[in-house]
């Protein structure tokens, strides 16, 4: 039985994932997008319309507005100064790009509209080699290039780095590489399927929570990164120990809108925006350009599959004793393991949750 | 509410001492790494740092309320 209080879906979120592009000018072996090869790019209407519900939802909290994608800076500068013109300047604005494209003039660009910076890089040139260019060529020295030019910049960026092959000694190489890149923040993403992606993720359960662990180990030993799954585990852990873990999940679920390049709005999985089902449709809980955003996202839990989504999240809370810690599986995955989004235990929940935990308890007990 | 029997908690309760010290060293490691004189003499975020680093990462990312 869970202690969370965590129920339904909030009508205001914390943030707002954008694509002004589907075009991205890698084609990294696990990418879940469907449309990067075509360069489908926002409209500034398309912009106008979120900016009319975030502005208003930034006035009462901090509110950030992701531009994703595709590789969001292959829009260009000036077409995304545009998409970011409507926004009121208290909104943080982020972008999520693979770096390829980062020179001193994005550079001065990212500094000039004060745009924080997460860049995907999955570590040293042999631990990288599935972020390729549309030649198949490696795309690592131009990632590096890019991040020469934050680092000329003085430009703070995180990374988010996939691992596709969790086992021991990946993370001690791992760690050493992103420690010493200069990022101040790591997250570290398990290969999952869904999208395009249709290789599979179920790994040895020994092996990913050994990864886990050496993680930890390894960060332990010199802290200077700041690493998510580390930061979240023990957060958990600290509020189990203390009796408050109720404090931990958010009340509701944040919707997560995503915003596509044509203003079809997806919430909760930005996976599944591009994808359409038989049974489903095609995922999209209304458009902006026909429906205001903020009716979307509070009426956005009467979405079919988003009804289901969340019957199988109170399935996760009965049965799962690990749902305190995640908050239950996640839409795309449910819908791409397992084709419905009313199943528990998905092979992500196993590779990115539950031996995260299990991996975080065996370093304590054996350290 | 959770309870003793729960397999994961139990796990957890028994390796508390070590857990301790691993989250009293996270704490020590978070607030080096935000003081003014790594944060080049700005105060950044602490607790809420890699959530505001990774807003794209709704698995953890469900911002407290």
């Amino acid at each position: 039985m869970s202690s969370s209080g965590m129920r339904g879906i909030s009508p205001v979120p914390g943030y707002v994932i954008m694509q002004p592009t589907t075009l991205c000018n890698l084609d990294c072996k696990y990418c879940y997008l469907p449309h990067r090869v075509a360069d489908r790019r926002m409209p500034v209407p398309v912009a106008r319309a979120v900016a009319d519900a975030v502005d208003g939802w930034a006035a009462d909290q901090r509110f950030s507005v992701v531009w994703h994608g595709g590789e969001p800076l292959a829009v260009g500068r000036e077409h995304l100064a545009d998409l970011m013109r409507p926004f009121d300047e208290r909104v943080d604005h982020v972008v999520q790009t693979n770096a390829t494209l980062l020179d001193d003039a994005w550079c001065a660009f990212l500094a000039e509209h004060r745009v924080r910076v997460g860049i995907s890089v999955d570590g040293p040139p042999e631990r990288n080699a599935q972020r390729v260019n549309r030649g198949g060529r490696p795309a690592y020295e131009a990632i590096m290039r890019g991040v020469d030019a934050l680092r000329r910049h003085a430009i703070p960026f995180s990374v988010i780095c996939v691992v596709s092959d969790p086992r021991p000694g990946v993370a001690r190489d791992l760690y050493r590489f992103f420690r010493d890149l200069g990022c101040d923040q790591l997250g570290v993403n398990i290969e999952e399927r869904e999208g395009v992606n249709l290789r599979s993720n179920a790994r040895r359960d020994e092996d990913v929570r050994a990864f886990w662990a050496e993680l930890v180990d390894e960060w332990r030993h010199d802290p200077v990164l700041s690493v998510r799954e580390i930061e979240w585990t023990l957060r958990y852990t600290a509020a189990v120990l203390a009796g408050t873990v109720d404090d931990v999940l958010p009340r509701q679920h944040d919707p997560i809108p995503t915003i596509a390049y044509n203003g079809d709005v997806v919430v909760l999985s930005p996976e599944l925006a591009g994808f359409a089902d038989a049974r489903y449709g095609d995922f999209t809980s209304g458009n902006v350009l026909r429906t205001p955003l903020a009716e979307i996202v509070a009426n956005s839990a009467g979405t079919a599959w988003v009804r289901e989504f969340l019957d199988g999240v109170e399935r996760c809370r009965a049965l799962c004793p690990y749902f305190d810690f995640c908050g239950g599986g996640h839409a795309a995955n449910r819908f791409f393991e397992q084709g419905r989004f009313d199943g528990t235990e998905t092979e992500h929940c196993r590779n990115s949750k539950i031996r995260l935990l299990e991996g975080v308890l065996d370093h304590a007990q054996f350290h | 509410m959770r309870n003793s029997t729960d397999p994961v908690i139990r796990r957890m309760e028994s390796l508390r001492p070590a857990l301790a010290t691993l989250i009293a060293e996270a704490d020590v490691a978070r607030r080096d790494r935000t003081s003014p004189d790594r944060s080049g003499g700005e105060q950044v975020a602490t607790l809420s740092a890699f959530e505001d680093a990774f807003p794209t990462f709704y698995q953890f990312s469900n911002r407290p309320r």
